[in-house]
């Protein structure tokens, strides 16, 4: 007998160990299944990147008008929970870096010149003509392009309003302060922010009836912890 | 490796039977272990499959019922039936009151109200706010509103809040009558069930996901809320046939929630449009079956380990008896009959080695019985024609009166005959002695040339009548060697005798000597016929005797050479021979100096 029958046994034995370690299994695994979306946060509809929103955000006060003292804490807590809320319904692909001016900024003008006759609807013929000035005074740039993040201006207004346009949001210091309003500031502040990045009210202008359970909708009343943003919505934004 | 190689080929060539026991011990050894492990694998592979389906499953369909309880539940308590029959609305103070009951004794409601038939929110209350800062809505513009004031239970789909995930329900409020008279709003939390989900645990590392009909996650481990299944092909065959039982060939895949090959199950969740997914990582879930294969492979290995070392031994205790059966009978075809062999091994190779014992000594007595006879014989034989060639020299020399001539004509025959047996006897009864240890020498110192002289004298006469010349070459000193003298003289006149006999006509021998510093050696060469190589292995062989047409009518017993190496061993010489055929042949007789 020689040698290379030992080879052949030997050569058996360890291709049947092989097959027991290596060939037999409950099966393979199938490699075609799923796909991870990755996330790439954008204005509603619109193609600018929204990953790093910096709110700048103004107490702004008519010339005719005083400032409402401790309107800075309300502002902090409100513009905090925002943040929070922000960060989980866009799962952390986007988030919030505000800053509030360290004092009022006083408005140039009366408040007639800022209001309208009509203050319905949010007043947005204030935030407008705010913008303006905030412009022109250059406390505010403009950067169309959004080179370096997305750049959001938040009015919080001495007088009456709540209204939001890309780029630029007004609210009421009375929401702020208002007793009546503090469960629900921060969902106010948020409808109206959420306007700067494109989204659309989701209620009936006229009635003020909703359409939608979320933020844009029927949710601004509710505290913000109850509130969300439509998953539609946040298709159309990239996530 | 290669020393390996060298190692098991001197294994194998040592003993072809030992290598071939080794190698059926180690197959008879390995064999059962591995096909008995693999089968084992096997089965357990199968019903490890089984079972992991069979948890996933039971593990889906627990989490499946306590989803359908809860909503059971939740809708029970939206499901009001008021008292009267009227078809109005409950009176305010009677919703206020009812809304804190429901929000009390029920901690997953987050917001109540009570809309009536034209969709206007007429209470309101919100877990942690003041019911007067509450803002009542108007409803009638939502989608469902209409569904539900039609006489439909209405759950949204689920959105996630910073709190956790909630639905929306809206249930229509009866009288009873039956008759629909308000609308009972809820913001329900399903944070019990996400947790329920979120803490559930198959094996180590197996979890749950609830997915809604979109491709997101609704609840399931941290971060899962991130991930949407929208893209994945399973989720929407899943979503098509219903779910998978884990069983499936297509049920073992790379998931993204855990970015890790998975067992997946899954089902849909009744009366909703949402997946509950089971997902067992496959490194978790085949823990046991990698530690049994480990356990077999160790085990085989160790098998096959202690095979190579004990196979050997074990058939080595095998062939060790029948080699040495083998030695023995050499021993005994060379004539070693006296040594037994012992075999204790207890079975039929012990009673091998008895029988070849009992062998060895018939074949001793035979032995001895034919020396005995052949010297009883020889002997016996020895003093009558010893007699006989006696009384015919007499008569032929004329002592019992003249002989005839034609009556010495017809002694010559007789004489030879009787030469010739005498020859015959002798060589026969001093190969019987050598046998037996009896033939004796009496050495001396002896002059070798004047011996050689002496026989290469009296075989001229020989040699003459066959026109073959027989030179001796005269050694140039006094060469004194070890012998006995009568012996030396047997061994040359058979060495020479045989030069001549098988020589032809007009041949030589040459006869001559030289000397080293302790012995001396006699070269007796001649261009007879010669042997053939096979011819010359049996130069020395008892009654051995070349046969062939060139040898034929040489006389001869074939116990001359044999005769001759017994009595130079005797004298503590050696001879040696070479020979090629129809060249000649040389002897040469080498004997110790004196």
């Amino acid at each position: 007998m020689s040698s290379k029958y030992y080879y052949v046994v030997f050569g058996a034995i360890l291709g049947a160990c092989f097959w027991i370690y290596f060939g037999i299994s409950a099966g393979s695994v199938a490699t075609d299944q799923m796909r991870r979306v990755v996330a790439n946060p954008h204005v509603y509809d619109a193609k600018q990147d929204i990953a790093v929103i910096k709110l700048k955000t103004f107490y702004f006060v008519p010339k005719n008008k005083r400032p409402e003292p401790n309107w800075e804490q309300a502002l902090e807590r409100a513009l905090k929970e925002l943040a929070n809320f922000h960060q989980s319904q866009f799962a952390g692909t986007s988030i919030i870096r505000y800053e509030v001016a360290a004092t009022s900024t006083a408005g140039l003008y009366d408040n007639l010149t800022y209001d309208t006759q009509d203050t319905s609807h949010g007043n947005p013929a204030a935030l407008l003509s705010i913008r303006d000035e905030l412009l022109r005074r250059e406390l505010v740039k403009s950067d169309p392009a959004q080179s370096d993040g997305y750049n959001a201006i938040l009015i919080i207004y001495e007088g009456v309003g709540a209204a939001g346009t890309p780029g630029f949001a007004l609210l009421s210091r009375k929401f702020l302060t208002d007793k009546q309003y503090e469960a629900i500031v921060s969902s106010l502040l948020a409808h109206e922010f959420y306007h700067t990045l494109g989204m659309r009210d989701d209620y009936d202008i006229e009635g003020g009836r909703p359409h939608g359970f979320d933020i844009m909708g029927m949710a601004r009343t509710m505290p913000l912890p109850y509130a969300f943003i439509k998953p539609e919505v946040l298709k159309r934004m990239g996530i | 490796m290669i020393g390996f190689r060298e190692q098991l080929g001197s294994f194998v060539a040592g003993s072809r039977l030992r290598s071939k026991f080794a190698l059926f011990f180690i197959v008879l050894a390995v064999a059962p272990v591995i096909l008995l492990g693999g089968i084992a694998i096997l089965l357990i592979v199968e019903t490890h499959k089984q079972d992991v389906a069979t948890l996933e499953t039971q593990l889906i369909d627990q989490k499946i019922e306590e989803i359908k309880k809860f909503f059971a539940d939740t809708a029970g308590v939206l499901d009001l039936r008021v008292a009267y029959t009227q078809k109005s609305e409950i009176e305010q103070s009677q919703q206020e009151f009812l809304l804190q009951t429901m929000l009390s004794e029920n901690p997953a409601f987050l917001t109540l109200s009570f809309a009536n038939l034209d969709g206007k929110e007429t209470t309101k209350l919100v877990r942690g706010m003041a019911s007067d800062a509450v803002e009542l809505q108007d409803l009638s513009q939502m989608s469902f509103f209409g569904r539900v004031t039609g006489g439909e239970l209405f759950m949204s789909e689920v959105f996630r809040t910073p709190t956790g995930p909630a639905v929306y329900m809206s249930a229509p409020v009866h009288n009873r009558n039956g008759d629909i008279v308000e609308v009972l709003n809820a913001e329900v939390s399903i944070d019990e069930i996400a947790d329920s989900i979120q803490a559930a645990r198959i094996g180590l590392r197996g979890y749950l996901l609830l997915v809604d009909k979109n491709g997101r996650v609704i609840a399931g481990p941290l971060g899962s809320h991130k991930i949407s299944f929208a893209e994945s092909p399973r989720f929407r065959s899943l979503i098509e046939t219903g779910g998978y039982d884990g069983l499936g060939e297509k049920d073992r895949y790379e998931s993204i929630a855990s970015n890790t090959a998975v067992v997946g199950a899954g089902k849909n969740v009744p009366a909703t449009d949402w997946l509950m997914l089971a997902e067992w990582p496959i490194a978790d879930d085949d823990a046991t079956i990698a530690d049994v294969k480990s356990g077999v492979l160790k085990v085989t290995l160790g098998s096959i380990l202690a095979v190579l070392l004990l196979a050997p031994l074990f058939a080595s205790r095998l062939t060790e008896p029948i080699r040495k059966l083998r030695a023995r009978a050499k021993e005994i075809e060379q004539g070693e009959l006296d040594r037994p062999i012992e075999l204790k091994t207890g079975d039929e190779l012990e009673e091998l080695g008895a029988s070849f014992n009992e062998m060895a000594k018939g074949l001793k007595r035979l032995e001895e019985l034919r020396k005995e006879f052949v010297y009883i014989v020889t002997h016996e034989l020895r003093a009558p024609l010893t007699a006989a060639k006696g009384y015919i020299s007499l008569i032929d020399e004329g002592e019992g009166g003249p002989v005839p001539e034609n009556i010495k004509t017809l002694l010559d025959p007789v004489r030879q005959s009787v030469e010739h047996l005498v020859v015959l006897v002798n060589d026969l009864l001093d190969a019987a002695r050598a046998e037996v240890g009896k033939l004796s020498v009496d050495m001396g110192n002896v002059d070798l040339a004047f011996v050689a002289r002496g026989v290469v004298a009296e075989m001229r006469i020989t040699a003459s009548d066959k026109n073959i010349s027989v030179q001796y070459v005269e050694p140039l000193d006094v060469l004194s060697v070890k012998a006995d003298p009568k012996r030396l003289g047997q061994v040359l006149i058979n060495l020479i005798s045989n030069a001549i006999k098988y020589n032809k006509p007009g041949g030589y021998v040459r006869v001559r000597h030289e000397a080293t510093d302790a012995s001396v050696r006699t070269i007796i060469e001649d261009n007879g016929i010669g042997m053939t190589p096979e011819e010359l292995k049996h130069t020395f062989e008892k009654f051995y005797r070349v046969e062939g047409a060139d040898t034929k009518g040489v006389l001869g017993t074939g116990l001359g050479l044999y005769i001759t190496k017994e009595l130079i061993d005797k004298m503590g010489g050696s001879i040696e021979v070479s020979s090629e055929k129809n060249k000649g042949t040389t002897f040469t007789v080498t004997l110790s100096k004196a």
